[in-house]
Formats: C-alpha cells, structure tokens, sequence
C-alpha cells in the first residue's frame, strides 16, 4: 500500500468526533469522503476516523439539525451527499469548542510538570 | 429495502469511488486501488446498518421489538400443531403453579388469623405420623391439670369440635361450631366485632347457655340484624342465648366452611366433675411473653403425673386438624 498511514491512530474520545465533524464543515459543505480526507490531513495523519462511526455520526447530527445534506456533484462528476453546518450547528459548535477548551486546559493543568516541586 | 437504505448504500458507494479516484489519480492501478479502498473503508453492510441505526435514532429499539414479533408470530403461525402443545404446556403450568399455590399459601404462607401467632401452642398427644395423622385430643381434666400449670403459659383455653343442628331460624341447618372455654377468645386474641366474648362465669356448668355467631352466620341467617345480642337461637333443640358476633371473615376452627359459629360448652368445673366426653378438644396455649419458644418446646414430656401427652407446635393450619 502506498498509503499514508498515522504513525500512531489515536482512538478519538467519546464525543469529540461531533465537534470534530462541525468544526471541519465551518469551512464549507462537504461529502463524507471529503470530512474523512480532512480530518486526516488536518490531524497530520494521527486522526483516522472509522467509516463505521463517521457515517453513524453524519446522519445522528442530521437527525438533530446541526447540519442539514443535500445531494450534489463532486468536481469528478460524482453524485454525492454534501453536508452542511446549520446556523444550530454553528451554535452547537460554540459551545461544544469552549467545553473542549475547559477540559484541554485542565488536561493541560493536570498533566504539567509543576515550575516548584514540593519540598 | 427503504429509500433511505437506498440513499446510505448510495453515499457509501460514492465514498469508494472517490476514494478509488484519488488513489488512481496518486497512480495506483484501478485493481488496486480497488482493493485499498474497500480495505480502509471495511465492512460496507456494517456501516450501512449502524448509519441506519443512528438515522433512526432512540425510536429504534421498538421498531426492533415490532420486527420481532411479527418474526415469531409468522413463526408460530407456520408451525400451528407447536404452537398449539406449547401453549398447552404453558397453560398447564400456570394453572397447576398458581393451584399448588393457592393451597400452600393457605396452608404454610398466610399467617393465622390471630394475635400474635408465634406464640400459640396446641397441646396434643403426639401424633404418631406427623403431620398427617390427626392427634387424639387431651380431654377435660388434662385441660384443668394443664390450667393448674400456666407458668410456662400465659393462658390455656379448651375448645371441642362439635356440629350442631340450627333450627327456628328458617329451615334447619347443620353448623360446624366448637364448644370453648372462656379462656378461647384471650388466647387466640380475637374479639367479637360485635357484643362480648364469654365470661369466667359462663364456664360453670349451668351458665353455659350461650353462644356467639360467625359474621357469616349471622349475616346469611340473622340478615345481620343488630338485635340479635340477646336473641335466643336453638341448637340441638336447646335455646341458647346469642352474647356475641366475631369479626368479618374470621372463622373457627380456621377454614371457610366450618367455624359458623362460637359457642361455650360447660367445662366441669374440678376435677371430680370430670366428664368423658369421648376426648375433649386439643388444648390451646399462649406461651408466655419473654419465654423463649425454644425452652418451652425443650419441655416436651407432660407436667403433670400421667405419661403420654406432649406438645407439638401448631406451625400450620392443617396440623390441627
């Protein structure tokens, strides 16, 4: 295989694959295959996302109006499912990005070496 | 398969065409980009399934229970003779655990209908076979040694079996009734609903014209008529003074088609006076507060001078029969 593979795939934690999801469609709409080739590339390669939980996510998200989908055409000519991030999804993104930067902080905090060890 | 299993198989298969695009565009041979495709993209059914499964949302469990069922019942409906010995075999079932039931919880589960029940001993001969074999009864003067020693018991009370003949109050009728000492009603902790239970006095041989109805009887033949206190009823041919009405639904001896009635026999006052009556009644006793049950069931030989009786603890309705 001439693939690019992750030099260690991390196994995404519960729940951020949605902001992931959100956060790769603010920059415009996109099919399935695209979000999965963007979120490897962003990710520098460590970020390989499932087809078995993306495409679960992509429909749940529908489900509750955070992107909306349409059929389209991709630049091949190929019929394709391009998704949308909604005005709600955009809301959700917000508040899911400053969850995510609460818990990165103190993440971050925690797992710090302290400047003064105790003594 | 639905529209929308349409549509997912549709965005899978253009998933890997894209991705056998970009791979060829990289220069892999079609055969081969193929086959990385499909490799990285893993099981296509799969996918579509769970995809399906998150499309549907939480609703999906009851489509699941609907699909379910309508699988067994077309299964069950193939198959009619099955259907029909397993249904069978489940009705059978049913019905013989909910009878057997029914007969252990009147029998060992459902508490006497008495105060305090833990603490009631019936003094008996030993029965020779337990429990299936009914003791013989102590009669009168084993009643009066045993009331001589209540130490060990708060109260001893006699009480005989008897059926009687009601006449005078439309047709006549036999009764299952028992004949008590006035002790009865104190040992068993039960009171008339109505009226008074017997007194001390009435225990004398003489004073013994009274009787006391079951609820029942007293509502099927007296149309539960309130005046009945002090009403003169015949048993056997004797009149006998109504003194009292026990509660709705509690009977003596304790099964629905007896116990239509209370009444006080006479219990000879000493001794002397002793009757035979071809066996008294199985002796009723409370066990004092405090005295472990244990230590008086320790003491199983007799009190008194005679050899033979002992006690067996009355632990269930049928027992005492």
């Amino acid at each position: 295989m001439n693939e690019p593979r992750g030099l260690s795939r991390i196994e995404l934690l519960q729940g951020t694959l949605d902001l992931i999801i959100l956060q790769t469609l603010r920059w415009g709409p996109r099919h399935g295959y695209g979000i999965a080739q963007m979120i490897r590339a962003s990710s520098d390669d460590v970020l390989q996302v499932d087809t078995g939980s993306l495409y679960p996510a992509l429909h749940r998200l529908e489900r509750q109006g955070w992107i909306a989908a349409e059929w389209g055409t991709s630049e091949n000519k190929q019929r394709v499912r391009v998704y949308t991030l909604t005005t709600k999804g955009r809301k959700q993104l917000e508040r899911e990005r400053s969850q995510w930067e609460q818990l990165s902080r103190a993440m971050g905090a925690i797992l710090a070496p302290s400047p003064e060890p105790e003594s | 398969m639905s529209e929308r299993d349409a549509e997912i198989r549709e965005e899978i298969a253009a998933h890997l065409a894209l991705a056998i695009a970009d791979r060829m565009a990289r220069g892999a041979s079609r055969e081969e980009a193929e086959r990385a495709a499909r490799a990285e993209f893993g099981n296509v059914t799969h996918v579509a399934e769970v995809t399906r499964e998150a499309q549907r949302g939480p609703g999906i469990w009851l489509e699941r229970l609907g699909q379910d069922l309508r699988y067994g019942w077309r299964a069950l409906r193939r198959t009619p003779a099955f259907t029909a010995v397993a249904v069978a075999t489940l009705a059978l079932a049913i019905g013989a655990n909910s009878a057997v039931f029914t007969v252990v919880n009147g029998v060992l589960l459902a508490p006497l209908p008495f105060r305090d029940p833990g603490r009631l001993y019936a003094a008996s001969y030993l029965p020779t076979n337990l429990p299936f074999e009914l003791p013989p009864g102590l009669d009168d003067r084993l009643y009066l040694e045993y009331r001589g020693h209540v130490s060990r018991f708060e109260q001893v009370a006699g009480y005989q079996r008897q059926a009687l003949t009601l006449s005078g109050a439309g047709d006549a009728t036999r009764l299952a009734g028992a004949r008590a000492s006035a002790s009865f009603f104190a040992v068993l902790g039960v009171q008339p609903a109505l009226g008074r239970a017997f007194t001390p006095q009435e225990d004398q041989a003489g004073n013994d014209q009274v009787v006391i109805l079951s609820d029942r009887l007293w509502r099927t033949r007296f149309n539960g008529d309130r005046s009945i206190l002090g009403a003169t009823i015949t048993l056997d041919g004797i009149p006998r003074t109504v003194v009292g009405v026990m509660p709705r639904g509690l009977t003596f001896p304790p099964r629905p088609r007896y116990g239509r009635r209370w009444r006080c026999g006479s219990m000879p006052a000493t001794p002397s006076s002793f009757r035979s009556s071809g066996g008294c009644a199985p002796m009723r006793r409370r066990s004092r507060r405090g005295t472990s049950s244990n230590r008086s069931l320790t003491r199983r030989t007799p009190i008194g001078p005679w050899t033979g009786p002992g006690w067996w603890r009355r632990s269930s309705r049928s027992r005492t029969r």
